[in-house]
């Protein structure tokens, strides 16, 4: 049986106004009013209660009911969380609702899987961005111009790979050191999408940004099992319906605020390039090194899947 | 000439040598022999943790700077803060050179101040048995779920495993600094460098 | 909460150590905060699991090698020697040294520890009390993050959405406004301190200056100078970031120590010992602090605060004045890193109500949370000071409280002037 009122807290690393956030907003909403009180969601946003890597540890023990979670930061409890790192699995919203948005699709499902093994209950999948490559060396208009820059890039075997096979120097740094490094030419450049370039304002620092859109991140809303074993039935299908309905805004939410973002970036003075089609493949091709050298990490099998439902979304 | 880390900031020496105590041949002297193995050990491992914390950021320094084909050790310096932490927070302990508000340490030695020493002590155990049952929750949880950090591959126990372990270290010195009070000696543990 | 408090303050008064009251208060409220073993058994690991916090037993060793190999006496030597007609010179090289070192790193503490170690021996054989060297050091070092490069103002020109480049710029003429107000407070002071209001003489070693030829002097600091050409070109060349510059500081000072033949193993040995200690020491009481602030987080303590003052105040006057007394007291109890990434993006917007300048209420709301740098119980600056100068807080506290004054007076004069933040815009 249920408990008349429960309080449950949700964790997320974004900031405040963030569209991420804000979806975190409307999914506490709709829980509290949809299940009349019973289960009550405070939100606390921007690492207030711990990083992802924190959020994953306590949300696996129990001790955080509910996140917003970047899954593929967690890659140090399980290689396939990063997954959908992989380059260039799709270039546009288009392709990215028909592969990543499917819920029977390999990506969710490999990464619901494998968060299941650790205790996480995913409830529905929410959108960060497209990443770009920024820089204050030269303008990057094709693969050619990544060759001789140190990038800064986060702690992901994929995309990682991406940058090692285009010839550039990727160099791990954590985010608070980014803006003071960015600044003194520590590294070149980074490879976040508009809306963390803009939001830690690391268009400060930088002069041009080319939006490759080499991997597309998507996050998790995710519930502690622990937590939702005690929940009833129904109140468990108003919470998955709450999340799928947030995580839908969400989407909508960040894609208006992405071309805003874009816009800022701009009027700060950064020079933002569109590469052009044929440049665009080129960075395709190199980011095809990657998947190759992953498949041992990913598995043959997942490659392949994911494989013929990039050629389904492309209606090739 | 810099202050050495053995000048008492109690204002009694924190052990005096072996000598002292060894003639009682009691059970709370040979359990600070003991101790002052363990605290010649935590010397040790805090030492080889500021080591491997240097060698690490200076080896991640050269690897961006050449360009050399190995993944970042920065990862190193962020394991070592644990031993240093936890392991170096149990040998503060057994020199009695944490950080207090120093008030006790303003009265006069006498009764007052040797039941205030044994409360303290007190409170020191009961802190370090809930210690070591957080420790004890997030090794556990290391351990079982295999959870790497993402550059090196370096499992989580390991540095949780340096929590509880600093725990346990620290749990055992404030034992021994509420029996040392309890037969009216300073708190703290023998020399370890004498 | 008064009940935490309570607890706090009988706890301290106790005995007992700040990293054992910091959990223990909450340890044992644990129901009453809903908080379990599971939920904060990954704090103190996570706390200090940090790349920035590495810098702070680096930069102790740093400060270590440097005094037990004589290189720090020969810099001071050199310094005197140049500041020879100079009264109380010391308390002078400390800020100036502070302000240098803070171009270099983003953090305070790690300022008050490299400065600390070095000058607090030094000052202390001149005659200077070990409690006024240490709220000196302590003072001194929020010139750390007060000259650009600012952690601080990074976070908060991130979660609020401010430009850090702005922010930067706008915290310079405060800096020199706190560093000015510290050379008064240093000048005004070491009257009354110092025996015939002038620094001792200490004979022996190292008060070269006096009989050797100044070319000499120069020689011999040469290798302790080149130790801040190598960190501030490093970092302004590109080549490391500050935390880097602490290892490769640390690395500079044991080959110089080794080539010049400067120590011995058994010299290293205490050096790296000491420096581990006091960095432990330190490291330990944040490890805990954060599992105090987590515990204020959940419960909604600083949130709550800070909606009441947005909501209840009426007049920009008012505002301010309330947003500096809240953020003191949330300074007093909570680390400075973590009370900007809470309070910035709760206060902000209010500011904005009342037509504040977004990058000033910025500069007033991190430079007021840096001064609970020196607000105990938790008070980073003042620890590390205390132990550089193997003072006690107690022996603090008479002195510290001018240059708390100094601070605050500082800080109404950003708050209340906003020319002092925004010069620029008129340019
Ligand atoms: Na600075
Ligand atoms: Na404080």
């Amino acid at each position: 049986q249920p408990a008349a009122a429960q309080k449950a807290r949700l964790g997320h690393v974004f900031a405040q106004g963030n569209a991420a956030d804000e979806a975190s907003q409307i999914f506490a909403k709709l829980v509290k009013e949809r299940t009349n009180g019973e289960i009550d969601i405070t939100v606390f946003p921007n690492s207030q209660i711990g990083g992802d890597e924190a959020l994953g540890r306590d949300l696996s023990r129990g001790a955080v009911e509910f996140a917003f979670l970047n899954v593929g930061s967690l890659t140090g409890l399980d290689p396939l969380l990063d997954i959908h790192y992989l380059p260039y699995i799709a270039t546009n919203n288009e392709e990215v609702d028909k592969i990543f948005y499917n819920p029977d699709g390999i990506l969710q499902r490999t990464l619901g899987e494998t968060l299941a093994k650790h205790n996480m209950v995913a409830l529905a999948y929410f959108e960060l961005d497209f990443r770009a490559v920024t820089n204050s060396k030269h303008p990057v208009t094709n693969a050619n111009d990544l060759k001789d820059l140190k990038v800064r890039v986060p702690g992901s075997a994929s995309i990682r790979s991406f940058f090692e096979a285009a010839g550039s120097q990727a160099v791990t740094m954590p985010m608070p050191n980014l803006f003071v490094a960015l600044q003194q030419g520590t590294v070149d450049g980074q490879d976040n999408g508009a809306s963390i370039t803009y939001n830690s304002r690391l268009f400060e620092a930088q002069k041009y940004m080319t939006l490759t859109n080499h991997v597309y991140a998507m996050g998790a809303i995710t519930v502690s099992k622990r937590f939702w074993d005690r929940l009833s039935e129904d109140q468990r299908k108003i919470v998955k319906q709450a999340a799928e309905e947030a995580a839908s805004q969400g989407v909508a939410l960040n894609r208006a605020a992405n071309a805003a973002f874009l816009e800022k970036i701009k009027a700060g003075g950064v020079q933002v390039l569109v590469p052009t089609p044929e440049a665009m493949a080129e960075f395709a091709r190199i980011g095809q090194i990657g998947w190759q050298k992953l498949e041992p990490v990913y598995g043959a099998e997942r490659i392949a899947a994911l494989k013929k439902e990039i050629a389904a979304a492309r209606g090739e | 000439m810099a202050y050495d880390e053995t000048t008492p900031m109690t204002g009694h020496d924190p052990g005096a040598g072996p000598a002292t105590y060894r003639s009682a041949g009691s059970l709370l002297g040979a359990l600070m022999r003991v101790e002052l193995v363990l605290a010649r050990m935590e010397n040790a491992v805090v030492i080889t943790a500021m080591v491997v914390a240097i060698a690490a950021v200076a080896m991640s320094v050269a690897i961006r700077f050449f360009n050399l084909p190995i993944p970042d050790t920065g990862e190193w310096a962020m394991v070592a803060m644990s031993p240093l932490t936890f392991i170096g927070g149990a040998l503060c302990s057994h020199l009695h050179r944490h950080l207090t508000a120093d008030i006790v340490e303003m009265l006069p030695p006498g009764r007052l101040r040797r039941t205030l020493d044994a409360v303290a002590a007190v409170l020191c155990l009961v802190f370090g048995l809930f210690l070591i049952a957080l420790a004890w929750d997030l090794f556990d949880y290391a351990r079982s779920s295999g959870e790497r950090l993402i550059d090196l591959g370096t499992p989580v126990a390991i540095p949780a495993g340096f929590v509880l372990a600093g725990a346990m270290l620290m749990t055992f010195h404030a034992t021994l600094d509420i029996w040392r009070a309890l037969e009216g000696r300073d708190p703290g543990g023998y020399n370890p460098w004498r | 909460m008064a009940l935490t408090f309570g607890l706090m303050a009988l706890l301290l008064v106790l005995g007992a150590p700040l990293a054992v009251t910091f959990g223990l208060v909450i340890f044992l409220q644990m129901g009453a905060y809903g908080l379990s073993i599971a939920g904060l058994s990954n704090i103190p690991y996570e706390e200090i699991s940090s790349y920035p916090l590495v810098a702070i037993p680096l930069f102790m060793l740093t400060g270590e090698l440097m005094n037990r190999s004589g290189m720090a006496a020969e810099l001071i030597a050199l310094a005197e020697l140049m500041l020879r007609r100079v009264r109380a010179a010391f308390g002078y090289i400390t800020i100036a040294a502070s302000a240098m070192m803070g171009a270099i790193t983003g953090s305070s503490v790690a300022t008050v520890a490299a400065i600390g170690g070095i000058v607090s021996p030094a000052m202390i054989k001149r005659g200077y009390p070990k409690g006024y060297v240490a709220s000196l050091t302590s003072s001194a070092g929020l010139l750390g993050v007060l000259v650009p490069p600012s952690i601080p103002l990074i976070l908060y020109g991130a979660t609020v959405g401010v430009s850090i480049s702005q922010l930067f710029i706008a915290t310079l003429v405060p800096a020199a406004l706190m560093a000015v107000l510290f050379l008064v407070v240093h000048n005004a002071l070491s009257r009354r301190l110092l025996e015939n209001g002038a620094e001792a003489r200490p004979d022996g070693g190292d008060v070269l200056a006096k009989d050797k030829p100044k070319r000499l002097v120069l020689l011999d600091a040469s290798s302790a100078l080149a130790l801040p050409v190598v960190i501030l070109g490093g970092i302004y060349g590109g080549i490391m970031t500050p935390t880097e510059a602490a290892a490769i500081g640390c690395l500079y000072a044991v080959g110089v120590s080794l080539l010049r033949r400067l120590l011995t193993a058994q010299d290293f040995a205490r050096a790296f010992r000491s420096a581990a200690i006091t960095g432990s020491g330190i490291l330990i009481v944040i490890a805990m602090t954060g599992v105090f602030n987590r515990a204020m987080v959940l419960n909604q303590v600083p949130q709550d605060i800070a909606l009441w003052v947005a909501t209840h105040i009426e007049s920009p006057f008012a505002f301010l004045l309330m947003v500096n007394i809240v953020l003191l007291l949330v300074g007093t109890f909570m680390e400075t890193n973590a009370s900007i990434l809470l309070m910035g993006p709760l206060l902000a917007p209010a500011a904005e109500k009342f037509g504040i300048d977004p990058v000033h209420f910025g500069i007033v709301t991190a430079t007021n949370l840096e001064i609970g740098l020196l607000t105990p119980p938790m008070a980073a600056n003042l620890y590390v000071a205390a132990r550089a100068a193997n003072a006690r807080l107690a022996d603090m506290l008479p002195y510290l409280g001018w240059f708390f004054g100094a601070a605050l007076l500082g800080q109404a004069i950003i708050t209340f002037v906003p020319f002092v933040t925004l010069w620029f815009r008129y340019l």
